[in-house]
């Protein structure tokens, strides 16, 4: 009879020893499982900087702290490199003539300057007087005459400004602005922002200039709807561009204008650093996908003033870095080669290259 | 004299086409619009064209088209329908009288074309007044009912032709 | 006196005689009726669904919407005039309209590309422009 019960109480500790266990796995499981349910967790935000509204978003176990590290890196870089301000090294530049300037501000006008040489000055940072004379800087829109644009446009040039690693001298030139190329390296720093902070996936906004940070949470590609410039402010895209890990940045005729009262003509803020007028190479939509977001924003810039066929020739010559989704006044779209199979558009593409 | 005759002999005639040509713009206007661009007609009034034609000359037929455009347009139409009838009209005469000089055809035949040169005509004058393409689509409706009015057109004007003769 | 046997043997004479004579027109007729049968089927074959509707106003390009959305949208026509457009399920149509006629809202749903709805009254046109694509949604947009 004893033995019987030793039996039947080993058999009774057993289960309970067993039951604990299976609790304890379950409880384990579940634990992880809404650590894992925490760690997409989506943190969204807007700002208003660099004369434009931002939003970003990012997923990731510290999103909210990705977030809040992204929104100070903006404010700190408008601060910087905005033309106003007295943080601003590009301000400190074109008031004094000649100023120190961080490491941030170098590594941008090095780009900068680096692009201008490869577009033959369809990109140039030192286009700030002709758009001043605009009124583009202050909203004042005007007409300029022709002698005015003249006489500035021989300040206008790459080549003129001083650079050294830690300091800028404007030289004969007589301004500049990185409006054309802050954002894209702002979204740039962005991107590292969340990779420091071990984010999932995250995408960025900063006035229309996308960046795209690895893919959605559900594991597709972020899909881009490219602004059509006949459609503005419509939900009709010139097409869709599946991405991962890219900048997606435009540049049209259509996002920044003035119309002449007197003439009734359009005047927009694309403008052909070598005539000082706005630019009028046939393209009226630019769109550059790449790994960089600052060669994404000053490209689109530089293949709008170059057109089509000048856009097509440095593709082929740098195209390695980047690809391009390009509109024509007549609304045919090219696209190159290597980015045809993530395109789509209820229009006629045409494919560049092979 | 003789020129002088002519022409004063043909003033009751051309009076007489020309009140025809107001009683059958009338009977059009008792039809229904076509309801995708209002001014356009069904052109019965080229019946009088028609028998102008057989029953003259190409001459006699192009005046009388153009005077009775002006004359019912400034009677019962408007700006718009004028341009709508001279569109439809003139193409429409142009393609009869051409079509009646190679004597190959019967009257119904030269009519039943007029009748869709008079709305090919409309229609394009329609796509330059709205400044779109898209009205184009119409044609094809437009192409039957312009075959079918032209023929009974033909038909009845093949008639009075007969009956006129004598007068002409 | 013919008799009617004489009569009905020469009908089918008469006949081939009439139609010799209108051999011509009949060439003709014929012709015109082939070209209308050849574009309604080439229309028919070469319909494709559209992408978007294009909204016109006095030949004026005011907006434009993609079919695959839903969209219920008043067009401001001249001289105060108003279409009620709808966009559902790949097509689009004049709901309602202030026009005397009324015309554009009988003129039913269209949904292939170059199909077009006019309202003359107000001077606006809507036309499906573009191809449908599989799908038209979108993460995020790009320059605007």
């Amino acid at each position: 009879m004893q033995e019987t019960q030793k039996i039947r109480m080993k058999t009774v500790i057993s289960a309970i020893l067993i039951s604990l266990l299976a609790m304890l796995s379950a409880a384990c499981a579940a634990g992880t499982a809404s650590n894992n349910a925490e760690q997409i967790h989506t943190a969204s935000g807007e700002v208003f900087a660099m004369d434009t509204y931002m939003k970003i978003t990012c997923s990731g176990q510290r999103s909210e702290e990705a977030l809040e590290a992204a929104i100070a890196e903006i404010q700190r870089l408008d601060a910087l490199l905005s033309v106003s301000g007295e943080e601003s090294d590009i301000n400190a530049v074109n008031t004094f003539g000649k100023a120190k300037i961080s490491e941030d501000t170098a590594h941008i006008i090095e780009k900068a300057l680096e692009i201008s040489r490869a577009t033959n000055g369809a990109f140039d940072i030192s286009i700030y007087p002709i758009m001043r004379l605009w009124g583009f800087t202050d909203s004042e829109y005007r007409v300029p005459q022709k002698e005015e644009l003249e006489s500035e446009l021989e300040h206008v040039g790459f080549e003129k400004p001083i650079f050294t690693q830690d300091s800028l001298e404007l030289g004969d030139a007589h301004g500049i602005d990185l409006g054309g190329i802050a954002k894209g390296f702002t979204s740039d720093r962005l991107m590292e922002v969340f990779d420091s902070y071990g984010m999932v996936s995250g995408c960025v906004s900063l006035g229309g200039n996308v960046q795209c940070y690895k893919r959605k949470t559900d594991g597709n590609l972020f899909r881009c709807g490219i602004a059509h410039p006949m459609y503005p402010d419509s939900s009709v895209y010139l097409g869709v561009v599946e991405v991962e890990d890219r900048a997606v940045v435009t540049s049209g005729a259509y996002e920044r204008f003035f119309i002449d009262e007197s003439s009734s003509k359009r005047y927009h803020h694309i403008i052909d650093p070598k005539t000082g007028y706005p630019a009028e190479s046939g393209l009226s939509s630019t769109t550059i996908v790449s790994k960089s977001g600052m060669l994404a924003d000053a490209l689109s810039t530089a293949c709008y003033v170059m057109g089509l066929e000048g856009s097509i020739e440095y593709w082929k010559e740098y195209g390695e870095d980047f690809d391009m989704i390009l509109m024509t006044d007549d609304g045919d779209i090219y696209v190159t080669a290597p980015l045809a199979q993530s395109f789509t558009s209820s229009f006629h593409v045409n494919i560049i290259g092979e | 004299m003789n020129n002088r005759n002519r022409i004063i002999k043909s003033v009751p005639v051309y009076s007489m086409l020309i009140a025809l040509a107001l009683i059958l713009s009338y009977v059009e206007a008792q039809f229904p619009p076509f309801f995708a661009v209002p001014g356009m007609k069904l052109g019965l009034t080229n019946t009088v064209v028609l028998i102008t034609l057989y029953l003259k000359d190409s001459r006699s037929a192009v005046f009388i088209n153009i005077v009775r455009i002006l004359i019912v347009s400034i009677l019962f139409g408007n700006g718009l329908s004028f341009v709508y009838s001279m569109s439809g009209g003139l193409l429409s005469g142009a393609v009869m009288i051409l079509l009646k000089k190679t004597n190959r055809f019967s009257i119904t035949a030269v009519s039943t074309v007029g009748g869709v040169a008079h709305n090919l005509g409309q229609i394009l004058a329609a796509m330059l007044i709205m400044s779109t393409s898209a009205i184009a689509w119409y044609m094809t409706v437009l192409w039957i009912s312009g075959m079918a009015s032209g023929a009974l057109i033909g038909f009845i004007g093949g008639i009075l032709c007969k009956k006129l003769k004598k007068y002409a | 006196m013919r008799d009617a046997a004489q009569l009905s043997s020469r009908i089918p004479v008469n006949l081939f005689r009439t139609m010799k004579k209108y051999k011509n027109d009949l060439i003709l007729f014929g012709a015109l009726l082939m070209v209308f049968f050849a574009v309604i089927i080439w229309n028919l074959f070469t319909a494709k669904p559209g992408g978007f509707v294009e909204v016109k106003v006095d030949g004026e390009l005011i907006t434009a919407f993609p079919l695959s959305n839903n969209i219920e949208y008043e067009i401001n026509g001249i001289n105060n005039g108003k279409n009620i457009l709808i966009v559902r399920d790949g097509e689009a149509w004049i709901e309602s309209a202030s026009c005397p006629d009324g015309l554009c809202v009988n003129m039913g749903h269209i949904r292939n590309t170059g199909a077009s709805v006019i309202c003359l009254p107000n001077k606006v046109v809507i036309e499906i422009v573009g191809d449908a694509t599989d799908d038209a949604s979108v993460d995020i947009e790009v320059g605007q």
